[in-house]
């Protein structure tokens, strides 16, 4: 039972600092630049919609 | 909640598998009932050297793996970002707006993760549900049913019961028997629970289930335990339902590559040992 709830602590403090990495990586993000990241996954992966936009009505 | 096992070598498992579903079956709506955060900045640890860092660097020797769609998307977000993807930002990645998307997690965070990152993507139909994930699914499964869809169903505990009474293998059952395709991933931590799940789905549909397993052997005494080491004896495995036959296929092709990639590989513990990757099917997939 000691083992499970020393598990559960060690689980508990990986996660929280798995949040407040995810944190400080979204704030370091937040640098303008998610219509190119959003354009250069359309290109490297083929979406379609990018792909209709680009060819016009 | 966050998966801290993120990167590990059973989350490359069900994320080879899911991206290639993803990839074949091109569903139209995606709902996931534990969705967890969408992207995890990577850690340089063991599980991690063997799990993802070793499978990128396996890859690139195997045409097989190199050819997947999860080693593009993976290889995309580390090095682009230094982030690995979750299994939503997977399924982003390749879908873009192409899909709307029901992404489920009880866990605020997670939701604020998965809303960002919906956001950064432009995604015009991305519902973040930060709610019982079961439950919300279950609703989701009737809606627009003309439309292509899959599920992704990823539990904690799989019999924990939600508050509208569904357990994650409850759900799997009504995925499997609606028609709409289902990628259902399970982990245990003895030999002897190989491929459980499999068998429990088994028992309660009749719809043709695929299950792809990957059990880890060696010599090594370390007892078994998914949640901190890849150890012998530890095992994870994917089932789907209602795919076609070339997914599946698929599926089995890169498991085999998989374990050739790691034949007698050494465990985070020092050891050595192997991956036995095994394929189970009760019938023709649709």
């Amino acid at each position: 039972m000691t083992d499970e709830r020393s598990k559960d602590v060690d689980c508990a403090a990986a996660i929280a600092a798995l949040s407040e990495l995810q944190a400080r990586q979204r704030q370091a993000h937040l640098s303008g630049d998610a219509g190119a990241l959003t354009a250069r996954i359309a290109d490297d992966f083929g979406w379609c919609r990018m792909a209709n936009l680009a060819a016009g009505p | 909640m966050a998966n801290p096992h993120f990167g590990k070598l059973a989350d490359v498992w069900k994320h080879v598998a899911l991206a290639e579903v993803v990839e074949l079956e091109r569903p139209r709506r995606y709902a996931e009932t534990h969705a967890g955060s969408a992207a995890y900045p990577i850690v340089h640890d063991a599980e991690r050297e063997f799990g993802i860092l070793r499978f990128l660097k396996v890859a690139a020797g195997s045409d097989l793996l190199a050819r997947s769609r999860y080693n593009a998307v993976t290889a995309f977000w580390l090095n682009d970002r230094g982030l690995y993807p979750g299994s939503a930002l997977q399924v982003m990645t390749i879908l873009g707006d192409d899909s709307s998307y029901l992404l489920c997690d009880m866990d605020p965070e997670s939701a604020a993760d998965l809303q960002y990152w919906g956001r950064e993507l432009n995604l015009s139909r991305c519902e973040v549900a930060q709610t019982d994930g079961m439950a919300a699914v279950a609703a989701w499964l009737g809606q627009h049913a003309d439309q292509p869809g899959l599920v992704h169903i990823d539990p904690f505990d799989p019999d924990a019961r939600g508050p509208a009474g569904y357990s994650a293998l409850d759900l799997a059952v009504r995925v499997a028997e609606s028609g709409t395709p289902l990628v259902y991933w399970y982990g245990y931590e003895e030999s002897s629970d190989q491929a459980w799940a499999y068998a429990r789905l088994t028992s309660r549909t009749r719809t043709p289930l695929w299950c792809g397993d990957v059990l880890v052997t060696g010599t090594s005494g370390t007892p078994g335990d998914l949640g901190i080491a890849t150890t012998p004896g530890t095992g994870f495995g994917v089932i789907l339902a209602n795919v076609h036959a070339g997914t599946a296929d698929a599926c089995t092709t890169l498991g085999n590559a998989l374990a050739e990639a790691y034949a007698d590989v050494v465990f985070s513990d020092g050891s050595r040992g192997s991956l036995n990757f095994t394929t189970r099917s009760n019938g023709q997939a649709v």
